[in-house]
């Protein structure tokens, strides 16, 4: 019997079984059955090519949950296209809304009231909250641990409980107008912040037994993906991203809007650039984002009850102003031009996940393939956000 | 203004026939300069702005299209907002492209010079039909075939002319 000759170390398995390179297209889903099947991607699908389970090559297709956002945007008055702002994505409309009306606040030169101040920030950091541990859920049902999946839900449905007694409607609350906020913070909320707080408290500590500290999580997560930090710049990485990649830019620190200079807080930044740190950094950030509404919550009971909102008629004038927030995805901007004709010129949108939709091939090509899904979510690539 | 010198950006790119000025809404803890440029000299002057090849000093943070067919003069501005590595300072780059009678606009490609660029000129091209010439790939990226090919929509959705009835009536989100 001849011996057939020992293959080559090098060769994968499926060329040496004869099918040398698969291709596979993961996605497109809808978003909403993102809680019974697919924790991550939505409309966007990626088209990955393989060599075993290597990934040679990706393609990530965008463009399926296009809604021509910006035309619609255009088509109306300024304040018409607010609920439209506040359904960007899912998860940042409350950001979304804050940038779009400080743009057209700074066109309009209007000051804003203490107390909208102080609630945006508020809210903001909120719904920061709630996307981060959305965020986390998603990596962790991506690697498949469902408890630690769990701790991260649970987390988001306090924080978003939350939100909803603070705005009334959650992310998509139509809470921000021109010149303020639609109405103040109940009392009910103020009243009940510090319990739910240690609530939301309580869930960060468990995650950190549940994941961070456990070594199948983080052996999934170390290493994988890494983005180096000058690729995070020349493709535009902003946030989360950004951040764990090791430079320490966020725009609340940077260039502070709203009075976030007035805020203390940390901007926590990784090492590596790769998943771990990048969870760990979403980890750090929702433990500043307590302290910070702890901060908010406690000048806004200073503050008492009064104006919210500046009263009369806001003209749009002539010019161009941009506005950038710091989103929970990143750095969310509006560019608006204005005829001072009442319909606006241009309204742009600088949505984050754009770009981090657009390097994803750069982080991913020779990773394996199953660390495509919790790489798209730490990532935070929003589908919404991303197609506009 | 300590990051940003008006003066020092006029005279190094006097060959360029820039115009710059202080955007007026900016924040003077992070200043922006808005430079108004001729299109075909835009790339040039983003090249300049970018800073040393293998360390660039300012990144692109957004690329945009404002339609100007209606105004004096007619064309389109592309738009290139540019900002240091923690946002000490900004610029606002506007490429003016005079608008041509054989209605095929283009300005030159910066993907080379950012790779972000890439696909944010796949969409002003998807959206405004706006050339970018030295583009690798300039494809579709955000529209289907066949909204991308409708006659009315011009192939170009985002320009002023595009229908704006048809859209709020129709395609709704």
């Amino acid at each position: 019997m001849s011996q057939t000759p020992r293959p080559d170390q090098n060769d994968s398995l499926s060329s040496r079984l004869g099918f040398p390179e698969t291709t596979l297209e993961i996605g497109p889903t809808h978003p909403a059955i993102r809680r019974v099947m697919t924790p991550v991607g939505g409309t966007t699908s990626f088209i990955v090519a393989l060599d075993d389970d290597r990934i040679t090559n990706l393609e990530v297709d965008i463009g399926l949950g296009h809604r021509g956002f910006e035309k619609q945007a255009e088509s109306g008055s300024w304040d018409d296209a607010l609920p439209y702002v506040s359904r960007l994505g899912w998860v940042s409309g409350l950001h979304a809304e804050i940038a779009y009306c400080l743009a057209a606040e700074s066109l309009a030169e209007i000051g804003l009231p203490d107390r909208a101040i102080w609630t945006r920030m508020l809210v903001g950091e909120l719904a920061r909250v709630s996307d981060h541990y959305s965020r986390l859920g998603a990596a962790m049902a991506a690697i498949g641990l469902r408890d630690a999946e769990n701790v991260a839900n649970a987390g988001e449905d306090l924080a978003s409980e939350a939100l909803v007694a603070a705005t009334g409607g959650g992310h998509l609350a139509g809470f921000s107008c021109f010149g303020g906020i639609r109405r103040a913070l109940p009392e009910h909320f103020l009243e009940g912040w510090s319990k739910q707080r240690s609530l939301i408290d309580d869930e960060l500590t468990r995650f950190g037994s549940v994941a961070t500290s456990n070594p199948t999580c983080t052996r999934r997560l170390s290493g994988v993906a890494p983005l180096v930090p000058e690729d995070a710049l020349a493709w535009s990485v902003t946030g989360i991203a950004l951040r764990a990649s090791g430079i320490s830019a966020d725009v609340r620190k940077d260039r502070p809007y709203l009075a976030y200079g007035a805020l203390e807080f940390d901007v926590p930044v990784g090492e590596q650039g790769d998943n771990l740190d990048r969870m760990l950094v979403v980890i750090e950030e929702i433990r500043q984002s307590l302290g910070m509404i702890d901060q908010c919550h406690k000048i806004l009971s200073s503050l008492g009850s009064g104006e919210v909102c500046v009263s009369g008629e806001i003209i749009i004038p002539e010019g161009e102003a941009v506005a950038t927030v710091e989103s929970s995805t990143g750095e969310l901007a509006f560019f608006v031009v204005s005829d001072g004709v009442g319909l606006p010129r241009r309204i742009r949108c600088r949505a984050p996940s754009f770009f981090h939709a657009q390097v994803l091939p750069t982080v991913m090509v020779g990773a394996r393939l199953d660390d495509l899904l919790p790489t798209v979510a730490l990532m935070h690539l929003v589908s919404a956000e991303c197609d506009r | 203004m300590s990051a940003l010198d008006l003066e020092a950006l006029r005279a190094t790119h006097a060959d360029l026939d820039v115009h710059v000025s202080a955007s007026p809404t900016s924040d003077p803890d992070s200043p922006e300069a808005r430079m108004r440029v001729p299109g075909d000299h835009a790339r040039t002057l983003l090249e300049r702005l970018r800073g040393e090849a293998d360390a660039p000093s300012v990144r692109l943070l957004d690329l945009t299209v404002v339609d100007r067919l209606d105004a004096s003069p007619a064309g389109f501005e592309v738009i290139y907002r540019l900002g240091s590595r923690v946002g000490e300072f900004a610029y606002r780059v506007h490429g003016f492209i005079q608008d041509s009678a054989d209605d095929n606009p283009s300005i030159g490609s910066v993907s080379a010079l950012w790779p972000s660029a890439l696909w944010l000129e796949r969409e002003a091209f998807d959206l405004f039909g706006i050339g970018f010439r030295g583009h690798p790939e300039l494809r579709p990226l955000l529209l289907g075939a066949d909204l991308g090919a409708d006659a009315d929509l011009n192939g170009a959705p985002l320009r002023k002319s595009a229908g704006q009835d048809q859209l709020s009536s129709g395609a709704g989100p």
